[in-house]
């Protein structure tokens, strides 16, 4: 399904950053971005708190605005007619750290709610795609439960089922594991890991190293709001060219 | 200050093992008997004991002077006062006989007799919709639920006043009084108050500066006064405002009163619970695609009005309280047909004032009472709905 008015190349850029600034105040949170991410690209950002990774990834789906710069997702440019901004903002979905379920909303009802009041779909086949999505994630015997019944493993998977019904092309998470008892890390980064098997385009900001390694085709390493080091991962966690680089992982357990 | 430290005895191993899981025990017995809650809870020792048999006699004077003036002494049958009057030295208690009397009155006002038909009909499709509202499980519940709020209060006010072409002949709002004012007053006001809460609550927020001014100005001024003078307002000035020949009714502009009046403060409840919701929400509803007005009507009010709900129904309850006041722009609501109906002559007797006001407040009480366990209801059906 095409975005823009013409087909997109298969070889085409699914986020393009060029020179994206943008301040909180005074302080500038993101310093002259520039980065191409590919479609179907698995993309891990790293970086110490404050780095801006996540205001980064915010900005692409426009929950941040930002000052300077430019950015296309799926060659539309996000600055520009409001109607194909949401046109390309429906093929972006995202995962919070700390889940945003809609509390008052069953999982059945956080799942269909997009496809039904944006996608346009029926009940019925907001449904059907809701049980497919919910399947993938193993989760299918909660749907009728509500978010506060559920453990935190079980309401991240939750989410990224409710991402995933809007059906994507460009899946954002943002630290999604950083709000999970240890126990359950492994429950997300376990389907995180199954869903980069498919052709979408997956940005992830984490310290999970271990995921970085495994899934990424490139690790982004971020610091004070800008792009310090983007490797392939295994030259990343082998030779840092960067010093501040090298001293982020070694201060990293993992 | 003692000389050792404490030390467990025996000292538990270094190191241990579990080899084998301990079995699930039942709970302590708590011993639920009666006897013994009275006895912690009342007389768990002789001061709390002596504190609880004061207060009891107390509680229990007060009821059985209340019950000697209620039931024992009351006057039940009679045509006139005189029954009600202390002739042979006897104790007179409440004249039960005087409302029996005009209990018409006191419901209908001065509405026609025969069109009260209608005060019935409205008073009986009000009783259905609460009972609809109460049935957890009814069949199109989001339909029958904005039909009985916001749709019955409105077309049962058409249908009072009347409507020349469906038939029914005009009733003006200077007859209409009693219980029936009250409950149509209160009634309209809920339903228009809380629509127009939620829009100023939800301008009072707005990235729109002038419409979040306009909310201010329109929360804070009613806010600023007393609702007599709101009333005031309405009945001298809304006139003056308004295109020369529309003259709304006296009723109408009271309502509009009352219902800026409410919705004023329903806006700040409302906005306190829009402010417990968290900002992932509004992240949430956007990184879906919902626009504005989606976000706020599927994902955001749901949420923020349930927080609210104790202190909505407060303000509910106030209002219909408030209707008392109406009496001052001259509607005869139903406090003013009990102190109408007090002063007749025909039922002059020491007690006549004491019973009006006595069965005014059983009224009041039960309306309101009945409003506050329906609260009670939504908060509990609303956190079993949310699994919490």
């Amino acid at each position: 399904m095409a975005v823009t008015k013409t087909p997109i190349p298969a070889n085409s850029f699914a986020v393009q950053v060029r020179e994206l600034s943008k301040w909180f105040g005074n302080f500038q949170v993101l310093n002259r971005i520039d980065l191409d991410i590919s479609v179907g690209e698995k993309v891990v950002i790293c970086g110490p708190s404050g780095s801006g990774k996540s205001t980064l990834i915010r900005c692409i789906n426009q929950l941040e605005p930002f000052e300077s710069g430019r950015l296309h997702v799926h060659g539309v440019e996000m600055s520009g007619a409001r109607k194909d901004v949401q046109m390309v903002k429906q093929q972006i979905g995202m995962v919070f750290q700390h889940f945003n379920l809609f509390p008052h909303l069953s999982v059945m009802e956080n799942c269909v709610l997009g496809p039904m009041t944006v996608r346009g779909l029926s009940r019925r086949q907001a449904e059907d795609v809701a049980d497919h999505y919910l399947a993938r994630v193993r989760i299918s015997e909660q749907a009728s439960k509500f978010p506060g019944q559920l453990s935190g493993g079980q309401q991240q998977r939750v989410a990224i089922a409710r991402a995933l019904c809007m059906e994507p092309k460009i899946l954002l998470f943002d630290e999604p594991t950083s709000a999970l008892d240890p126990e359950m890390v492994k429950e997300i980064l376990d389907t995180m890991t199954d869903l980069a098997r498919d052709g979408i385009t997956m940005i992830c900001v984490t310290h999970e190293m271990g995921f970085a390694r495994q899934v990424a085709d490139r690790v982004i390493f971020m610091d004070k709001g800008q792009i310090v080091e983007v490797n392939r991962p295994d030259v990343f966690f082998k030779i840092q060219s960067n010093e501040r680089t090298r001293q982020f992982l070694a201060n990293l357990v993992r | 200050m003692s000389s050792g430290t404490y030390r467990p005895e025996p000292l538990l191993p270094l190191t241990y093992c579990q080899s084998e899981p301990h079995p699930p025990a039942p709970p302590p017995l708590v011993d639920r008997g009666c006897f013994n809650w009275l006895r912690r809870n009342l007389f768990p020792n002789w001061r709390q004991s002596l504190l609880s048999i004061l207060i009891f006699s107390l509680l229990a004077g007060t009821a059985w002077h209340l019950a000697r003036f209620l039931l024992v002494d009351a006057v039940w049958w009679g045509d006139t006062g005189e029954a009600c009057r202390p002739s042979d030295g006897r104790p007179v208690g409440a004249c039960w006989a005087f409302i029996a009397d005009r209990y018409k009155y006191f419901i209908y006002g001065s509405y026609p007799l025969d069109q009260r038909w209608r005060v019935n009909t409205f008073f009986i499709a009000g009783g259905l919709g609460l009972a609809y509202l109460l049935w957890p499980r009814a069949p199109f519940r989001r339909l029958g639920l904005t039909l009985v709020i916001v749709a019955l209060p409105l077309t049962g006010f058409i249908f009072l006043s009347g409507w020349d072409a469906v038939g029914l002949p005009d009733v003006p709002t200077n007859l209409w009084g009693g219980l029936m004012v009250t409950i149509v007053v209160a009634a309209v006001g809920i339903a228009t108050a809380l629509p127009v809460g939620i829009l100023l609550a939800l301008g009072r927020r707005s990235h729109l500066v002038i419409v979040r001014w306009l909310s201010i100005g329109l929360i804070e001024l009613p806010r600023g006064v007393p609702l007599v003078t709101v009333l005031f307002m309405a009945n001298t000035m809304l006139p003056l405002f308004l295109p020369t020949g529309l003259n709304p009714d006296k009723l109408v502009r009271a309502l509009v009163g009352i219902t800026f009046f409410a919705a004023a403060y329903l806006a700040e409840i409302i906005r306190g619970g829009l402010q417990a919701i968290p900002r992932g929400q509004y992240e949430a509803a956007s990184a879906l695609g919902l626009g504005y007005w989606k976000t706020m009507v599927l994902i955001i009010l749901p949420q923020a009005l349930k927080v609210a709900v104790p202190n909505i129904v407060s303000i509910n309850i106030g209002l219909f309280k408030d209707t008392s006041l109406l009496l001052i722009v001259g509607i005869f609501d139903f406090l003013s047909t009990i102190e109408t109906a007090r002063i007749d002559p025909r039922w002059a007797a020491p007690t006549i004032s004491t019973t009006g006001y006595a069965f005014a407040a059983v009224v009041y009480f039960s309306f309101c009472f009945g409003m506050s366990r329906y609260g009670a209801l939504i908060e509990r059906r609303l956190s079993r709905d949310h699994g919490r």
